[in-house]
């Protein structure tokens, strides 16, 4: 019987693998891993990476070898980014069909100067949807824009991937490298310019107390996938190991 | 994270301080792996709260492991070393009395149950008629 492989995205010619989720800061590692690869940022005016992306199955010696890592997520800013990117984000970055549900079967408010009350509002609806949605009632696979981050990285826990924080993705993926990808730090701060789309400040204002429950009710797991790694990090100051 | 229901009157500051401590404190303890049971050896374990009776003497940890399952067996474990854990909080919490410790599996996945209430609604029916568009 042939070894157990997982698949993930890697530098070219560099050793590191990661395991993307979407809304966790995929976007940055994928631009991260194409300056690694081309010493230059991509285009946004081609929209795709002109390469692609470089997927490699790898075996869990091989990945222990090599800079392999998954990154977690604050569950309620991950919700927010949904929120402000997917649904009143830039036209380009929205998904309508979610908006138009939103206001065919729930509450949606519309405009670029909404309350506070008005967002409590929408992203309250959000969460309805995405409960539907959670629970598995419908045909179609859970979107990977709010799937459960445990269910993406849950092989990388069985392949002894280290996981990373979003919030200090930066500083730990450099502490892990440990100078065994070149150039690290300069692509960072290449990418880190051209890839920032920060939560408006008032995304912290609209979060209530039951907003917040509903979320936890949401993504258990992920508020505790999210807490054994920041305790880890902030108790050991290394990756710490998760046993699912 | 825990929903268990309380007294009448809510918890003291200081209920409320001394839990809070001790929940940081075995969080740090399972963090750093200092328990040696074959039992906890394979499992993250998350403390939800820690819910302090107002004399002090007793404190209720609501723990689960990742994932939610064995949640019984992984308190089981716990209270089967709270003689060493207990050892570690009053260390750590630099106190005269030392608490017992009693384990209970925390009942966050019940609220899930609030999301299944949800479905029964007519919004989220009508929701369900049409499948979603991909994006």
């Amino acid at each position: 019987m042939s070894e157990a492989r997982l698949f993930v995205t890697s530098a070219r010619q560099q050793p590191l693998n990661c395991l993307l989720s979407l809304k966790v800061g995929s976007t940055f590692l994928r631009n991260l891993i194409y300056v690694l690869d081309n010493g230059e940022t991509f285009s946004r005016v081609e929209k795709e990476f002109p390469t692609g992306l470089h997927n490699r199955e790898l075996t869990a010696a091989e990945l222990a070898q090599e800079v392999s890592f998954y990154v977690v997520r604050d569950p309620v800013a991950r919700f927010f980014s949904l929120y402000f990117d997917k649904v009143v984000g830039k036209q380009e970055n929205r998904f309508p069909w979610i908006i138009e549900k939103l206001k065919a079967h729930r509450v949606f408010h519309e405009g670029v100067d909404l309350s506070l009350n008005q967002h409590r509002d929408n992203c309250m609806s959000l969460l309805g949807f995405l409960g539907v949605r959670l629970r598995g009632k419908l045909k179609n696979p859970i979107n990977p824009h709010w799937n459960k981050q445990i269910t993406r990285v849950a092989k990388g826990i069985e392949f002894g991937l280290q996981p990373l924080m979003l919030e200090n993705l930066e500083p730990q993926l450099l502490q892990i490298a440990d100078g065994r990808i070149e150039g690290l730090e300069q692509a960072a701060k290449m990418v880190q310019s051209r890839n920032r789309s920060p939560q408006p400040p008032v995304a912290k204002s609209i979060l209530t107390r039951e907003m917040h429950e509903k979320i936890s009710a949401l993504y258990p797991e992920d508020i505790q996938l999210y807490d054994l790694v920041k305790t880890g990090w902030e108790v050991l100051g290394k990756p710490p190991e998760i046993k699912l | 994270m825990a929903k268990n229901k309380s007294s009448n009157r809510g918890p003291g500051q200081r209920q409320l301080r001394v839990g809070e401590s001790i929940r940081r404190i075995l969080s740090e303890v399972f963090a750093r792996g200092e328990l040696h049971d074959p039992e906890l050896a394979h499992v993250s374990i998350t403390v939800g709260e820690v819910r302090m009776s107002p004399d002090l003497s007793v404190a209720t940890v609501f723990v689960l492991p990742l994932g939610g399952e064995n949640a019984e067996e992984v308190a089981r474990a716990l209270a089967r070393n709270k003689g060493e854990l207990r050892h570690l909080v009053t260390k750590e919490l630099n106190i005269r009395f030392s608490p017992d410790l009693r384990f209970l599996p925390d009942l966050t996945f019940d609220q899930m149950a609030e999301t299944e209430r949800l479905l029964n609604l007519d919004a989220v029916k009508r929701d369900l008629a049409k499948p979603d568009e991909p994006e």
